[in-house]
């Protein structure tokens, strides 16, 4: 639709299509969002609603057959408790399977790419464990968070998961 | 393996062979746009070995298929789900639209999906990610 009215009314004569959607839909400002949320409320949502209330035709045409392929960064933050996107895209994603149907998948090569830090962090963890128990210990001390002291998000995630048990070490696979 | 079962993502096996030329020129614009996010502040390091994300791309935008009546958004009906902010400036680098990119962040994901399931959920008094 945008390439057939970009031909039909010759946009790209009065304006730059990229900037204009990045201005308005990828980067809009506070109030410009505010506008555009009351201005779709009431011209798009309400009528939609009038027109389908159940949704079902929508979900199924606009969503229906959607395959989401899951990158490595992602898996990280699904295996990462305290990773600041976790719960945003655990819930995320089981709305996404369980309610829009919209199938997810991952490549065998992203999971290697996953383990690759992952086999890393195992392969230094005796060389760190001093310095996790250290942390831990602290971290217990003044009720802190681990990744306030640790740099590699890996070993935070260990550390705040296991502040009782530095010394059985493996961070988990996934 | 129970993470993946827990969300039921399948493991994907299939080929992702990426012509020598074409693989190497991909990687090429991938390291660029780490550099360049990196210069402005928004990641750590230059990425070392695309390759992954490289197969990645060449995979997705070989096996995707846009709808007959795509609309400005979520018109394909495959997308890599991620969180690297440099692949924005990737798209940037092989001048691909905003409207075409093979990849959508997880904020933009919620934002194109769940209106109606908020909408839905909104009539229950249940929220889908509360």
């Amino acid at each position: 639709m945008v390439a057939e009215c970009t031909k039909r009314y010759t946009i790209d004569k009065f304006l730059d299509v990229d900037e204009f959607i990045r201005r308005t839909l990828v980067r809009p400002t506070e109030v410009l969002s505010e506008y555009l949320h009351r201005l779709i409320q009431v011209n798009v949502i309400m009528p939609i609603l009038s027109w389908d209330p159940d949704l079902a035709y929508l979900q199924n045409n606009i969503l229906s057959g959607k395959i989401l392929h899951i990158d490595s960064n992602v898996l990280f933050s699904l295996m990462q408790t305290t990773h600041p996107q976790h719960q945003f895209l655990s819930n995320l994603l089981r709305a996404t399977r369980n309610d829009l149907g919209v199938q997810l998948l991952v490549h065998e090569k992203t999971i290697s790419e996953y383990h690759q830090p992952i086999e890393w962090a195992n392969e230094q963890f005796d060389h760190y464990r001093s310095r996790l128990r250290d942390v831990a210990e602290t971290c217990k001390r003044h009720n802190e968070r681990p990744a306030d002291y640790l740099e590699e998000s890996v070993f935070a995630d260990y550390v705040s998961n296991n502040l009782d048990h530095i010394d059985q070490g493996t961070c988990r696979n996934i | 393996m129970g993470t993946l079962k827990t969300f039921s993502i399948r493991v994907d096996k299939t080929s992702v062979y990426v012509p020598k030329d074409e693989f190497e020129a991909i990687k090429d614009a991938l390291v660029r746009a780490s550099k360049l996010q990196m210069d402005r502040g928004k990641r750590s390091y230059v990425k070392i070995d695309p390759a992954h994300d490289a197969q990645m791309y060449y995979w997705i935008t070989s096996a995707r298929r846009k709808r007959d009546d795509g609309g400005i958004s979520l018109g394909y009906d495959r997308y890599l789900l991620t969180l690297d902010g440099s692949l924005t400036q990737f798209a940037n680098l092989l001048r691909i639209p905003l409207t075409e990119t093979f990849f959508i962040y997880p904020n933009q994901w919620y934002e194109l999906a769940f209106p109606f399931l908020r909408i839905r959920r909104a009539r229950t008094r249940v929220s889908p990610l509360a």
